[in-house]
């Protein structure tokens, strides 16, 4: 009898208690992080007898949350790489946007400025054609510089996204230390009864952070949870937290770096929001900026070279019509000597868009690649007549360096910056070819042709007389013989010069500068088709293609990290969907196991009904 | 075992598949509204680096067009000018044979002079003619003002040789301009490989008629002189004064050496000489003057009609040359109107093909993207549908 009631009351607190729980999965069915917990159920053992033993009731012996540490490590990882490639494709689509839009781009204003060039060459001396090829210059550099600007801001974006990612990292393992304190405290109150809220709270948690940056994790014997670094570092060791921090990178060239104890690890970074600051400045912006930093240059020293090459509306020699960007250096911090840097574009065919660490070890300068390490091919002493001379850049030395001082040289990150027009005066636009030639009165051969081939050469425009001395041998100023036969080019001081009709003894030609106010368009027509001269990667590229390939190449990261945000997003997806169906609260299932338990509640109501009766019918019977 | 689907998960996963759904029928709106299958080059980099390059060929075309139709305006002003220049030679030609005739008196020709003046600065006001844009057609490069200026002999000419071109195709240029030195200057007197002059000493009416070179192979460039020993009787002796050859001959008679051939009309005197040397250099407006000049001359003896016939026989052979070298520019330049309306029709159709590719590669093929908004917007009304139906079902419904 009394084990009767002592069984079914077992049985009601029981599955009072199982209620309870499915009651709390039930109100718990929305909440973030939530695992839906189980009462785990025992049976009594009873009290053996000769017939055997007769069960005693129930027990609960434990609420469980229902978790698999697994699937969590998996959500885990899939958080940390969704969080990456999100902000990565986040950066790469805002530039992908930025070089797509014809109100960004370049190519629209690349295009009008060769397009003014054609139109000045079809009328040379026309102020309004050349008011409107500077005012395509301007618009081109203005854009040049916009978008630099832009990309500048982007990366000043990605400095402010990583201090505050860094601080709610340092706010989220230090409410993780706290929380394994309390799990350690309760989990030792109870007699290793899981606290399961507050390890659902951690759990959560340490998603959160895992969006934030790559992470490991090690659970220990007492409860406590420990975070490391992708790399090692250690985030949350028990109740101890370390903070992470970000300081200006070592040569203070604008980039910040990630520390730990004031040491950085940015290299080391890898996963999470950081991660994809981190990859989106080196392989997004960096390059970006890079390429952009190419481009301008090169499309100033080939304007300024095909400028020079020609003589403007006063007569003159073409001077700059842009003003050629320089590179930049950046002393390390640690510098001991005061060593500096000018760092000119020497050669625009040569420029490769990386930077470099060029360092000083007592006697000698050595270069290599600021990405990669490896060493760079470094040739000059550093004077300005002989300058260090590495990818396309001449590094020109002041003051004095010391043994272990160092520089990062960047020859083009921020060479679009300084894109401008460097005259706003239009008759020193070049539009004539530099030298003209005539025929003497009486020649019987005339001038076909004459066109200039090296803009550079310092005595293009010197006075130059060609006297043949019979039909198949020429003369230069009146002295030397050389070789003539008919079609070939006569070429002296940069310029060649063909002829028509057959050539007679005593023909003579004069080649000298073209005069000023000239209608000849040679070098606008030369101007105008400039965009698809191969400049770049050793004559490999030409302008056009160059800004061609500045919108593909961001467009292609852009495209492959839409496809990868794709993949991750589902891979994201699964796993959440993995632990919902491990951890997730299903309502139609907590349903069923409130009408179960209370059905269980009311069997276990009745064993103490039936209990109360076969008491009373005992007591009736005695009474009776 | 049957997987758990969490409610949180089922309504989240409802509401995901419902955006994603609106995410596209937002692009395909863009699309179509928009008329552009790509938002951004990443829809497609290799696809929207084609059409940039297409675009950058329109552009060019557009250039090339440009460029041929400032060439045409030019060349097709110069092309007038020069027929003007031509109708003003044949004026010359017949004004001269018209002062030619025996029924002119001196008066009559200095009339007929003073017309060709004025003849020969019409045709410098030819040479002068401005492009409408402030420069001279004739000019050169230096056409910025007048290139030609009368001398009081001769004109000088001011502008330079340059010939200036326009690039009215990727590998095709063509000159929009005839420098003066090559349109007006340099004509090659006489026949133009030698002119024959009498001496003002003869004193017989022989002239020299027709001076025309036979054998151009024979011709050796020297300078020769046709001298009459007596009536009938001439001998040819060069520079060194060697005889070269000797013989009789009289009116009509033609005389051949070294390739040259002279026709003698009237009858020398002992003592006459013609000087035969290799043409000279002469300008237009110099040839007109000097046509002018020889209707002036007295023409009353027969002596005196006899220079002015050989020497207007000289002038009227360089006329011919001018002709023919006004013909020749006039040619040239219809040569080059043709391949500019040449290069205009292939810089059309090039530009038509190139557009026709960049809108084939980026314009939003609206059958294809009206049929994806449909289905689109069926699979999201569905989604909608099956969202509605799915969360009404609850055991909690049931439990009452």
């Amino acid at each position: 009898m009394g084990d009767i009631l002592a069984t079914g009351s077992s049985a009601l607190l029981a599955y009072q208690a199982a209620l309870n729980t499915t009651s709390h999965n039930i109100a718990n069915a929305n909440t973030d992080g939530y695992s839906r917990q189980r009462v785990d159920l025992t049976a009594k053992l009873g009290q053996g007898s000769g017939s055997g033993y007769i069960g005693a009731g129930v027990d609960v012996a434990s609420v469980q949350r229902i978790t698999d540490a697994l699937v969590n490590a998996r959500l885990q990882t899939s958080n940390s790489a969704y969080a990456r490639i999100d902000t990565y494709s986040n950066y790469a689509a805002q530039i992908d946007t930025l070089m797509s839009d014809s109100a960004t781009s370049l190519s629209a204003p690349l295009q009008s400025f060769f397009d003014a060039a054609n139109a000045l060459a079809n009328a040379p001396t026309s102020s309004a054609a050349r008011q409107s090829l500077l005012g395509a210059a301007q618009t081109l550099a203005g854009r040049v510089t916009t978008l630099q600007s832009q990309l500048d801001g982007m990366a000043s974006g990605i400095n402010q996204s990583l201090t505050s990612t860094v601080a709610t990292v340092n706010d989220d393992t230090q409410a993780l230390a706290r929380l394994n304190e309390q799990i350690v405290n309760a989990q030792s109150l109870y007699g290793g009864q899981p606290p399961n809220d507050l390890l659902d709270q951690r759990d959560q948690l340490v998603q959160k952070i895992a969006g934030s940056i790559g992470i490991t994790t090690a659970l220990q014997d007492d409860g406590s949870l420990n975070v490391f670094t992708a790399s090692g570092q250690a985030l949350v060791v028990g109740k101890q937290a370390t903070a992470l921090g970000t300081a200006a990178d070592a040569y203070g060239s604008g980039a910040l770096d990630v520390t730990y104890n004031g040491a950085p690890i940015t290299r080391q970074l890898s996963g999470g929001t950081i991660g994809g600051l981190l990859d989106a400045r080196r392989e997004v912006i960096d390059p970006a900026r890079n390429e952009l930093g190419k481009l301008a240059a090169g499309i100033a020293s080939a304007v300024n070279a095909q400028n020079a090459a020609g003589v403007d509306l006063a007569g003159n020699r073409g001077g700059d019509l842009l003003t050629m960007p320089s590179g930049s250096a950046f002393a390390a911090t640690t510098n001991a000597g005061n060593a500096t840097m000018s760092v000119a574009i020497a050669d625009v065919g040569a420029l490769t868009g990386g930077s470099y660490v060029v360092k000083f070890d007592g006697s000698g300068w050595s270069a290599s690649d600021a990405a990669s390490g490896a060493a760079i091919a470094l040739s000059g002493s550093g004077t300005s007549g002989d300058p260090l001379t590495l990818g396309g850049v001449a590094i020109t030395l002041g003051g004095n360096a010391q043994a272990g001082d160092r520089f990062l040289v960047q020859p083009t990150a921020s060479a679009a910056s300084q894109l401008k027009l460097a005259t706003g005066d239009a008759s020193k636009i070049a539009a004539a070819t530099a030298v003209r030639a005539s025929a003497a009165s009486g020649n019987s051969s005339g001038v076909a042709s004459i066109a200039v081939d090296d803009g550079g050469n310092a005595a293009l425009t010197d006075p130059v007389t060609i006297t043949f001395t019979d039909a198949n041998t020429y003369q230069i100023n009146g002295s030397g013989s050389h070789a003539y036969s008919a079609g070939d080019a006569i070429s002296v001081n940069g310029w060649s010069l063909t002829l028509s009709g057959s050539v007679a003894a005593g023909d003579s030609f004069s080649v000298k500068k073209t005069g000023a106010n000239s209608s000849d368009n040679g070098n606008a027509q030369a101007l105008a088709r400039l965009g698809d001269r191969a400049l770049f990667d050793g004559g490999l590229e030409s302008i056009n293609a160059a800004q061609s390939s500045l919108t593909t190449q961001a467009a292609t990261r852009a495209q492959q990290a839409g496809l990868a945000l794709d993949a991750q997003s589902a891979v994201k997806a699964q796993a959440q969907s993995a632990r919902e169906s491990v951890s997730g609260v299903n309502l139609d299932e907590e349903a069923a196991d409130l009408i179960r338990f209370q059905q269980a509640y009311q069997a276990a109501a009745q064993v103490i009904a039936t209990a109360n009766e076969i008491f009373q019918s005992l007591l009736q019977a005695t009474r009776g | 075992m049957t997987m758990r689907i969490s409610t949180a998960w089922r309504y989240e996963q409802g509401v995901t598949q419902m955006m994603r759904q609106q995410q596209k029928i937002a692009a395909t709106q863009n699309q179509l509204s928009t008329n552009r299958k790509w938002q951004t080059a990443a829809d497609d980099p290799a696809g929207w680096s084609q059409a940039q390059n297409y675009d950058r060929l329109v552009a060019q075309t557009a250039q090339y067009t440009s460029a041929a139709q400032t060439a045409q305006q030019r060349l097709q002003l110069g092309e007038d000018t020069i027929a003007s220049g031509i109708g003003l030679l044949q004026h010359v030609r017949e004004l001269v044979v018209e002062a030619n005739t025996a029924t002119q008196s001196a008066d009559t020709r200095k009339t007929i002079a003073a017309e060709l003046g004025s003849v020969r600065e019409q045709l410098m006001a030819l040479a002068n003619t401005g492009d409408g844009q402030g420069r001279y057609l004739f000019g050169g490069a230096d056409d910025g003002s007048a290139p030609f200026a009368w001398n009081g002999g001769s004109a000088d000419y001011r502008g330079d040789q340059t010939t200036v071109s326009a690039q009215i195709g990727s590998e095709r240029t063509v000159a929009q301009n005839d420098p003066g030195s090559r349109v007006f200057m340099n004509l090659k007197t006489g026949n133009g490989t030698f002119a024959v002059s009498a001496a003002s000493s003869n004193t017989g009416s022989a002239a020299i008629g027709s001076a025309t070179l036979v054998d151009a192979d024979a011709w050796d460039g020297g300078s020769y002189t046709l001298r009459f020993t007596a009536a009938d009787q001439y001998e040819i002796v060069d520079a060194s004064n060697n005889v070269l050859q000797s013989g009789s001959a009289g009116d009509g008679a033609t005389i051949t050496f070294r390739g040259a051939s002279l026709t003698l009309s009237g009858t020398a005197a002992a003592g006459d000489s013609f000087a035969i040397a290799p043409s000279a250099s002469q300008d237009m407006f110099a040839m007109i003057d000097q046509l002018a000049k020889l209707l002036t001359q007295p023409q009353d003896s027969a002596a005196q009609r006899a220079q002015v016939q050989t020497a207007l026989q000289q002038g009227l052979g360089t006329l011919q040359s001018a002709e023919d070298r006004l013909g020749d520019v006039r040619s040239g330049i219809g040569i080059r109107l043709n391949a500019i309306d040449d290069a205009l029709d292939v810089a059309a159709a090039q530009s038509e093909h190139a557009t026709a590719a960049a809108s084939t590669l980026r314009d939003t093929d609206y059958a294809d993207a009206v049929g994806k908004l449909q289905l689109q917007m069926t699979t999201l009304q569905a989604a909608q549908q099956v969202y509605t139906k799915v969360q009404g079902l609850s055991l909690f419904d049931y439990l009452r």
